[in-house]
């Protein structure tokens, strides 16, 4: 297949100059490697991969709601708060399922690393890339392809899932979603799209610098481990070692400097940066991410954070999060242009 | 008159027969007046009706009056009986001069004979007057007028003396009263007193009410008690009193203070007045809030926001010192333009600048800012909700990082593209 895209890509440069053959190599490359994935097995175990997880969040949230409301009602001091109820269907989870916002926090980088794990080590074995670059096209147009292709498949994934739960949510609860709801939604599943790129722009950078598919898929694995799980963990045990919180009198020194160091470990991981994101997005009640003294909740009144104040509460985590899946992509990029593919 | 005439004459007929006859004669006559039965009736009680001749008795109440030339005068008459025999009197006056005019009356007609029962004493006197109607141009003097009472063997007189005078005197003066002269309550009371007329002239009359002395802006009604909403003049019976009710409504912003009302009534030129004296409590009252009633505002973390506080007096007493305090969270800041008012006089308002400084730390979202007004008598809260936010220029650092982070990447690609 690959072979055939050279060749198209060779035939339709003729007689172009430099400029267009760029970009038309990189429109037939981003087809081809599209058609490749759509067309795999792969695709086909992201996709039951996906609609498992939007039926189960959409059970869990319409159980998780329902169960809240009959609690409400029969004990009039339990509050039910029944602001930005449609933005509970992607935040609530049910007893033992977690909610899609949680679930796709942690399953959605899978798509990503599935999808690029072995982007560019798998066609080096399989000799194909070698004759590839032989092809008179530019050398980062594969890359570029492969990225922006993977990606596409990646926003069509992730808008299809988040949708479907909306749907599917409203057919089960009837719960109308407002204007600023469905603009949360929005910003949210856009945010989720650049955090599942982020994986997938690492799980190219493992592609690029190691030789077999497996170790690329490994390393990428394990990373995702690390952040998902014990990020948190080592936040922990490295906070704890700076700031010691084990007698009462340490814990009144150095509680707040132990839990901001922490938390801000804790940002160095994408999964984290991403959590709290979300969190702040899709609970319009979050005033504040760091941690709050009691002094600053004196005189503070219940209430919600209009859209703009909680968008510019986690611009920094777009930003983060923006800056690490260029700062990969870059990586990978200038990993595979200085490569010696021929000597293979 | 000729009838009364027959009587006589058959009288003097009987005296010849013997007093005894003519005592019976008189009794039958009593009971039936017509001579046909005479006869018949002379078997029955000859004893009886010797004790009973002259037992009826023919009076009234006040045999004397004053009455004013082209003025009236009723006399009720009284018939009793001592005796044991019915009877039946014709009525006629004599001795009425030229002019004037008299008749006998019960409730609804003239009347020109009355039965008289046996024992009838003066309440079970039947309803019988005399009205008695002088005119205009009769001259003053006394006269006296006779009543006549005729039947059988009674022949009663009374003797009406009525003295005509162009000056009349009144039997009384009349009175306009109330139990409490002075009330007091605070602005907005609607004060109410019962005050009482009567009329002691002897004649039907019309009073016209009115107030005096009310200050702009009061409300002043009078309602008889027997009627159902409020009028301006009354009338009241010769003798009776009305009582009427007489609500006043002080002007919504009145000021404390006493206020002395003269309520007045009017007939044929004479005055009545009744002094009254209303007595305004005062009561304190003070408002904050904001000029339009917005109470919620908007500011960044430590920086200063301007809000103006409306401080306003709504009793009806001068306030002073009116010291103005602010709670608000930890390290937020509030001053205000004056910290003290020296004075806010009654129904007026003033405003002051709060000028409100979040803490630095603040977090996003809103708090409750409280102000307080108060002087030692007086205490009013403002409860403001004041809504930190962040500077928008965040945002705009955001987008300009995330453009030069797209730069630096196609700078990349630009430079190591070329392969």
């Amino acid at each position: 297949m690959v072979k055939t895209a050279a060749g198209n890509a060779f035939s339709a440069a003729e007689g172009h100059n430099n400029k267009s053959i760029r970009y038309h190599s990189l429109t037939v490359l981003y087809q081809k490697e599209m058609a490749d994935h759509v067309t795999g097995k792969r695709f086909i175990i992201i996709l039951i991969l996906v609609i498992a997880m939007t039926i189960a969040s959409v059970y869990g949230a319409v159980t998780g709601i329902g169960s809240a409301l009959k609690d409400a009602a029969a004990d009039p001091k339990a509050s039910f708060d029944a602001s930005f109820m449609f933005l509970k269907l992607f935040s609530t989870g049910g007893s033992s399922i977690p909610s899609y916002m949680s679930l796709i926090a942690l399953i959605g980088p899978f798509i990503g690393l599935i999808l690029g794990f072995d982007s560019i080590n798998a066609e080096k074995n399989s000799g194909t890339l070698n004759r590839l670059v032989s092809q008179p096209i530019y050398r980062d147009s594969i890359i570029i392809g492969k990225f922006l292709a993977s990606s596409t498949l990646i926003t069509v994934m992730i808008f299809s899932t988040g949708i479907a739960v909306g749907c599917a949510g409203f057919l089960c609860s009837g719960i109308r979603p407002t204007g600023e709801e469905l603009v949360r939604i929005l910003i949210y599943l856009i945010f989720t799209d650049i955090y599942v790129c982020f994986w997938l722009a690492m799980a190219m950078l493992f592609s690029v610098f190691t030789r077999q598919a497996t170790t690329s898929a490994l390393s990428s694995i394990a990373l995702w481990l690390f952040f998902a799980i014990f990020m948190s963990l080592l936040a922990g045990i490295m906070a704890n070692a700076a700031y010691p919180v084990n007698t009462e009198y340490q814990q009144a020194v150095n509680g707040l400097k132990n839990y901001d160091l922490n938390l801000n470990l804790n940002r160095l991981s994408p999964y984290y940066l991403y959590s709290e994101a979300g969190s702040v997005l899709m609970n319009p009640a979050t005033r504040a991410i760091n941690a709050v003294s009691y002094a600053q909740l004196v005189g503070a009144l219940r209430g919600y954070l209009p859209l703009g104040q909680s968008l510019l509460l986690i611009w920094p985590h777009l930003v983060g999060l923006l800056a690490l899946t260029f700062a990969a992509f870059t990586i990978s990029y200038v990993g595979f242009m200085r490569q010696e593919i021929r000597g293979n | 008159m000729g009838r009364t005439a027959g009587f006589v004459t058959g009288k003097k007929k009987r005296f010849a027969c013997g007093l005894l006859a003519a005592g019976v004669l008189a009794a039958i006559t009593v009971l039936m007046p017509a001579a046909v039965f005479a006869d018949e009736a002379d078997t029955n009680s000859q004893t009886e009706a010797v004790s009973q001749a002259g037992e009826v008795v023919f009076s009234t109440d006040y045999p004397g009056v004053t009455v004013k030339p082209g003025g009236a005068s009723t006399f009720p008459l009284y018939i009793t009986n001592t005796g044991s025999k019915e009877t039946t009197v014709a009525l006629k006056a004599e001795d009425l001069p030229e002019g004037w005019e008299g008749a006998f009356k019960n409730t609804s007609n003239e009347v020109s004979m009355v039965h008289v029962g046996a024992h009838q004493k003066k309440e079970d006197s039947p309803s019988l007057s005399y009205s008695l109607t002088v005119p205009e141009d009769a001259k003053e003097d006394t006269y006296t007028i006779t009543l006549n009472a005729k039947g059988g063997s009674v022949n009663e007189e009374l003797k009406l003396s009525v003295k005509v005078d162009a000056e009349e005197k009144k039997l009384g003066v009349d009175t306009f009263t109330t139990d409490y002269a002075q009330q007091e309550g605070p602005a907005g009371t609607k004060f109410s007193y019962t005050a009482k007329l009567t009329n002691n002239s002897g004649e039907n009359q019309t009073y016209s009410m009115s107030v005096q002395g009310e200050p702009e802006g009061w409300n002043v009604t009078f309602t008889p008690s027997d009627a159902g909403s409020a009028t301006s003049s009354v009338p009241v019976e010769a003798g009776a009193t009305s009582s009427i009710d007489v609500a006043v409504t002080p002007a919504q912003n009145v000021m404390a203070g006493e206020y002395p009302l003269t309520f007045m009534v009017d007939c044929a030129g004479e005055t009545l007045e009744l002094p009254v004296t209303v007595k305004i409590t005062g009561t304190y009252g003070l408002t904050a809030t904001t000029p339009n009633g917005n109470l919620s505002t908007s500011t960044y973390a430590g920086e200063s926001k301007d809000v103006v506080l409306s401080i306003q007096n709504t009793g009806n007493i001068d306030l002073s010192n009116i010291s103005l305090k602010a709670q608000a969270s930890t390290d937020w800041k509030v001053t205000f333009d004056e910290d003290t008012i020296s004075d806010i006089p009654a129904g007026q308002s003033k405003e002051v600048t709060a000028h409100i400084t979040p803490a630095k730390d603040a977090i996003l979202g809103d708090y409750a800012v409280l102000v307080t007004a108060s002087n030692e008598v007086v205490k009013s809260e403002c409860d403001l909700r004041v809504a930190v936010q962040n500077h928008t220029g965040w945002g705009i650092v955001a987008v300009v990082i995330i453009a030069a982070l797209v730069a630096g990447l196609v700078y990349i690609i630009r430079k190591f593209g070329r392969r």
